[in-house]
């Protein structure tokens, strides 16, 4: 048969493992997230990602393959995270690749976790239409890249200190949310009013960002008085970030016209982000890509797609690590 | 029916590849420029040795302890290669290679330390006759009860001073033992077969965690 990929992902506290068609179909996915062991640090303990991916890896490949009902000897080749990411939890998943693919006689191809990301958008269904404007708002990056095809990617702006899903993360955590704080906060201001005026960083300059001010503010104003409400600071926290994103996007697609407006990585599941990204598509006559929220956060099926990418352009990467990976490079 | 034997605790990685105890393939008799990492050297092995990945039967794995991140390498390789080649992996201490080297050269007592976190070692007690005790935790907590028969041993690894220190009455031994002789893999192969784990069983790397959880299987 050799129509399907397996994807795996281990870049960060997630063991995620799919199989995936070339048209984007996913056959099965598999994720062992790791939540419950890195909540009471308030962040990702790298040591004990790796440890846990170590423990969790086979489990969850074998019960990919379970819930596809196929055999290994029907896959075409495995793609496997070499980076950016944690350099044990990374490890974890190339050594397992590589022994697997040995075993089964199947290539073993190393792939850019954010150009999985960027693909996370046309799994299930092919959504992006080219050229399409990119947001990758996720806990380890922020950019804006503009994409001419699956491999040709331009990246116009990135984040000068935090990235959004970083401050999110430590706003939930000042706020006395468990880890992730992203959507507990999403849910929390909801039920608040966005009455504080938190800065906008950057807002008016170019297409860069910068969210460490953001978050400093938010920690000062906690500091000082506990006059406000929870559920108002994370109203009032969330409408500066999603101002912020919504700006800049609004900025790059004017300079760079593109037919469609994606928004990829786990920060895209927030609801009002994705409120205000569709006005803006509205506005700007572009059609709106989100992936559905399963896709937003870390996977082995968008791992799985650009694999197919790179089978196809002929890009046979190594698996070898490479921790400061670019979104320029596979 | 080949045996393959991974080592990744120590400063050399090693690969060794045998037929009913007769090595064919022991990385540390090559030497590149180039530093290799443990998927790298198995790949050389295959070339060198001409076999076939199918031909591999049983996987022999040090699991520590040692560099995390460098035993876990090569623990993640042999777990998903026994996996996908429907083999078992037998998981031994780099702790046991290091007091079986030393046993190897003189028939006296052996207490190997292995450094692991803060002031917490890796404690190795192996006289021979009984299988090897490891322990773990703070030296003056755990040794006075493990040595209080002895009269000499020998200490491998870097830590002769400290027990020395601790125990001025015990005659300490140094033959200069710092890392496990990894043909031992091979040359122990029938006892260490003996631990075999076939998948949903896998290695672990050893560590203060799994060594409290009595996930540590030796």
């Amino acid at each position: 048969m050799s129509d399907l990929i397996l994807g795996i992902e281990t870049s960060c506290d997630d063991t995620a493992i799919a199989l995936v068609s070339e048209n984007g179909d996913v056959i099965s996915s598999v994720i062992s997230s790791q939540i419950e062991i890195h909540n009471e640090y308030g962040g990702v303990y790298p040591e004990f990602a790796a440890r846990e991916h170590i423990q969790t890896i086979i489990p969850t490949v074998k019960a990919a393959f379970d819930q596809a009902k196929i055999s290994p000897k029907d896959i075409k080749g495995i793609g496997v995270t070499r980076g950016p990411g944690l350099v044990g939890s990374l490890l974890v998943g190339i050594n397992t690749a590589i022994g697997l693919g040995h075993g089964w006689n199947k290539p073993v191809i190393g792939v850019n976790h954010l150009r999985g990301h960027l693909r996370s958008a046309d799994l299930e269904e092919q959504r992006v239409k080219f050229p399409a404007m990119v947001l990758l708002v996720s806990g380890g990056h922020t950019f804006l890249a503009q994409m001419k095809n699956p491999m040709e990617v331009q990246v116009l702006s990135s984040t000068r200190d935090d990235s959004v899903g970083e401050c999110f993360d430590k706003v939930g955590r000042m706020l006395g949310l468990d880890y992730p704080g992203g959507p507990k906060i999403d849910k929390l201001a909801h039920k608040g009013k966005p009455t504080i005026p938190f800065p906008r960083p950057m807002m008016d300059k170019g297409l860069e960002f910068s969210f460490s001010g953001l978050k400093a503010a938010v920690s000062r104003l906690l500091a000082a008085t506990d006059a406000h409400e929870d559920a108002d600071v994370a109203a009032s926290f969330v409408q500066a970030i999603v101002e912020v994103l919504i700006k800049k996007s609004e900025r790059a697609l004017k300079k760079h016209p593109s037919k469609s407006f994606v928004i990829v990585g786990g920060v895209a599941a927030n609801s009002q982000i994705r409120a205000a990204a569709q006005k803006l598509s509205d506005k700007m006559g572009v059609e709106l890509c989100l992936p559905p929220i399963k896709w937003a956060t870390d996977n082995g099926a968008m791992i799985a797609l650009a694999t197919w990418d790179y089978f196809k352009a002929g890009i046979i990467k190594p698996p070898k690590v490479q921790l400061n990976l670019t979104m320029s490079e596979f | 029916m080949l045996t393959l034997g991974i080592s990744t605790s120590f400063s050399n990685y090693a690969i060794i590849i045998a037929k009913a105890g007769d090595v064919l393939f022991n990385s540390n008799d090559l030497h590149f420029e180039e530093k290799k990492n443990i998927t790298e050297w198995f790949e050389v092995a295959l070339e060198e040795s001409k076999i076939s990945v199918k031909d591999i039967s049983k996987i022999i794995v040090d699991i520590g302890p040692g560099g995390t991140t460098s035993v876990r390498t090569g623990v993640a390789f042999a777990n998903s290669l026994a996996y996908s080649l429907g083999i078992a992996v037998c998981p031994v201490s780099s702790i046991e290679l290091l007091s079986m080297t030393s046993w190897a050269q003189q028939k006296t007592t052996v207490l190997s330390l292995i450094k692991f976190m803060k002031n917490d070692y890796f404690i190795g007690f192996y006289d021979g006759k009984n299988d090897i005790r490891i322990l773990y935790g703070e030296l003056a907590d755990v040794l006075p009860d493990l040595l209080k028969d002895e009269k000499s041993l020998i200490i491998t690894g870097k830590f002769q001073q400290k027990v020395a220190d601790l125990f001025p009455e015990i005659e300490i031994i140094n033959l200069g033992i710092m890392k496990g002789d990894t043909e031992l893999l091979i040359k122990n192969e029938d006892l260490f077969s003996k631990r075999a784990l076939k998948f949903p069983e896998i290695a672990f790397p050893i560590s203060e965690q799994n060594y409290a959880n009595n996930q540590v299987h030796f």
